[in-house]
């Protein structure tokens, strides 16, 4: 075991580990004090959680070309994790910029707000490089945590509090399911390294009816169960949409946005390394939850009449489109996946962004119901041109970047002569343009009486809603950017 | 018989013998799940039943004596009896039947194995080789557990704290007899 040099190449997260407890006990004895009488300097806190990030983001450049194992085994480094760390932190830079005035405004501006906001970045950050059942297990169980209690931040409001009980029930249930199934598997095999678990599944016959297989295939559903629960995966799905309505949206936008690409990545590192051998038996599973959750997602979005249930239901969808890449055993749909799920949870963070601006002055709260946006269009123009941009992209309509994502997903799926999921999709896609296009709707075409009083954008958050406007466009007219950054997926899963 | 009326002396009664449960494990060898039996029963359990006995608030004990001593005296017998058959075999306890008891000869022995730390020490003391794990191959995972304990400290911490903001909770509505007409919009 050599510990001397493997610490090197986790030095950024050891400087975010440092850095997180650094900014702990600055911000709890500055805003605690008793001698400036509690202030708030949530700005400030602000600033220097930017960065922290900053100067993360600037290590993980710095040690971009390696690919090794550190620690013995218990982490893996890798060019394309490194892009992964740099994703989750960048979109959750942008987040906390754009859902400033959306935390002032709630009166949620704590200081442990932005606590927590490291907390569960350092641990997707870590998320992503583990290698090894414990940290696995440990780390998913600390991102919940923050996340648990994100969801409840907002104390004044019962339902935030609702919500986060509801999400710590399902996240401890889950994760109880996965830790039975790693006891499982070290007590039949006493193995907990991937690699390990990796070579000692290769070297068993599967057609010779084993018993220690049979066994192993039983830890390995349950690991597999409780993945499909953290991503909320359709049969798994139950209060997904009461822990999107009552979470503040900023927690919403975070939770739903910046943990798809760690677990994702871990989920894809399990599937296709670990347990690959184990497909016959994950097949069927995962073929079930991708048609339950294509079916359910769209038809319990059909009805919503709230912006972030609709939201929800969408992202089961989403899902449904992300577990399409285990029915194909061509390598490019690795690349066409990854790029959907970037692409996907980019338009998510965009129509995030522009709902933490919607702040009515007079009932001095934000807009949750769809229908209060009817004549949008007459109040500010701009912003449901913009609303337009994000809502057909994330519909799959042609001059907007969702479209490119879907359409190599469905090519991809017709080469491999899998036309009963083609057709689903297709049918799916309709269904969930429904749904998208009625907001257009509302929001052009609906008149009322009533005069919205919405309060004026701030700068920053304008600035970055042109940016990802454009950026809409960009990757609709050129697609092949994406490969930038998914031609390491290849090296790094395969 | 019941020698003891009140209630929470009966629950510290509990914890000696939890305490004599442990003591019997670390015996046998199995120290690591004496030490877990501590945690958990005395950490935990007890403390939750004394918290049950303070809140229930029960003044009236049976004083029936000799139901309770006829079963009582017949558990005994047999206690004993396997104890004597345990001893005679030399069936379950690692010592000899002769250093059972605190003899001279038995307290040289535990000094041999705890103090000097003589071969039988290293056998013996399964939680040590239990640290060795975690702090040598496992340091991570132990610093990463301790997070995890940070992040739910600093979040029971807020979520309860209503000095410094605003709670939800209300006293007057969970001591309420009748809270479900109060708080109808939960229900």
């Amino acid at each position: 075991m050599n510990y001397s040099l493997s610490y090197i190449l986790l030095i950024p997260e050891i400087y975010f580990f440092f850095s997180l407890i650094f900014y702990l006990f600055y911000t709890s004895i500055l805003n605690l004090s008793i001698y400036y009488k509690f202030p708030n300097y949530f700005k400030n806190n602000l600033y220097f959680f930017i960065l922290i990030l900053f100067n993360i983001s600037l290590l993980i450049l710095n040690y971009i070309n390696i690919s090794e194992y550190t620690i013995s085994n218990y982490f893996y480094k890798d060019t394309f994790i490194s892009l992964l760390q740099l994703f989750s932190i960048f979109f959750s830079m942008l987040l906390v910029l754009i859902g400033y005035s959306y935390v002032k405004s709630n009166n949620i501006n704590h200081f442990e707000l932005l606590i927590l906001f490291l907390f569960g970045i350092f641990s997707l950050c870590l998320l992503t490089t583990s290698s090894h059942m414990t940290s696995l297990y440990l780390l998913l169980e600390l991102q919940g945590i923050t996340f648990y209690i994100l969801t409840s931040f907002n104390r004044r409001n019962q339902y935030s509090l609702e919500s986060g009980l509801k999400y710590f029930i399902l996240g401890s249930f889950s994760s109880i399911l996965l830790l039975f199934g790693i006891s499982l598997l070290y007590g039949f095999t006493g193995l907990l390294s991937f690699s390990d678990i990796y070579i000692y599944l290769k070297n068993i016959d599967i057609y010779i009816s084993n018993f220690n297989f049979n066994l192993i295939a039983v830890a390995f559903v349950f690991i597999l169960i409780s993945f499909l629960f953290k991503f909320y995966a359709a049969p798994f799905h139950l209060w997904i949409a009461d822990i999107y309505q009552g979470a503040p949206t900023i927690v919403t936008a975070f939770f739903s946005v910046i943990p798809f690409f760690s677990v994702y990545y871990l989920f894809l590192k399990l599937l296709l390394i670990v347990f690959v051998k184990l497909y016959i038996i994950y097949n069927i599973i995962i073929k079930v939850a991708i048609v339950s959750s294509l079916v359910i997602g769209t038809l319990g979005a059909l009805y919503q009449k709230k912006i972030k249930r609709l939201l929800a239901y969408s992202s089961i969808t989403g899902i449904g489109y992300f577990l399409l890449l285990f029915l194909s055993e061509s390598p490019i749909m690795l690349y066409n996946t990854f790029s959907y799920v970037l692409l996907y949870s980019f338009s998510l963070l965009s129509l995030f962004s522009i709902f933490l601006q919607l702040f009515l002055i007079k009932d001095k709260k934000y807009i949750e119901q769809l229908s209060l946006l009817s004549g949008y269009i007459n109040i500010n123009k701009y912003a449901s041109i913009v609303f337009l941009i994000f809502f057909f992209s994330i519909a799959g309509i042609p001059p907007f970047s969702l479209f490119i994502g879907k359409l190599f997903l469905l090519t991809n799926l017709a080469l491999n002569k899998n036309y009963f999921f083609v057709f689903l999709v297709i049918i799916i896609t309709i269904l969930s343009c429904y749904y998208y296009l009625k907001v257009i709707k509302i929001i052009f075409f609906n008149n009322t009486n009533k005069w919205l009083f919405v309060s004026n954008f701030n700068f920053i958050s304008s600035f970055f809603l042109v940016i990802f406007s454009v950026l809409h466009f960009y990757f609709f007219l050129s697609p092949s950017i994406l490969n930038v950054f998914t031609k390491y997926l290849l090296f790094s899963i395969l | 018989m019941i020698s003891v009326l009140n209630p929470i002396n009966s629950v510290l009664f509990l914890i000696s013998i939890f305490f004599a449960v442990s003591i019997v494990f670390i015996l046998l060898g199995i120290d690591f799940f004496g030490f877990i039996f501590l945690i958990i029963y005395v950490g935990a359990i007890a403390v939750l039943f004394l918290f049950i006995v303070m809140m229930l608030n029960i003044q009236k004990i049976e004083t029936d004596k000799f139901t309770y001593l006829t079963i009582g005296v017949f558990i005994l017998i047999i206690l004993f009896m396997e104890l004597f058959l345990s001893l005679s075999y030399n069936y379950l306890l690692i010592f000899d039947s002769n250093k059972v008891f605190f003899t001279m000869e038995n307290i040289r022995y535990i000094y041999n194995i705890f103090v000097l730390k003589s071969d039988e020490y290293y056998r013996f003391l399964m939680v040590e080789s239990l640290g060795v794990m975690l702090f040598e191959y496992y340091p991570i995972q132990l610093m990463l557990s301790g997070l995890n304990l940070l992040v739910a400290m600093i979040g029971s911490i807020f979520l309860t704290n209503f000095k410094r903001g605003f709670s939800t909770k209300k006293q007057y509505n969970q001591l309420a007899r009748n809270h479900y007409l109060i708080n109808s919009n939960i229900y």
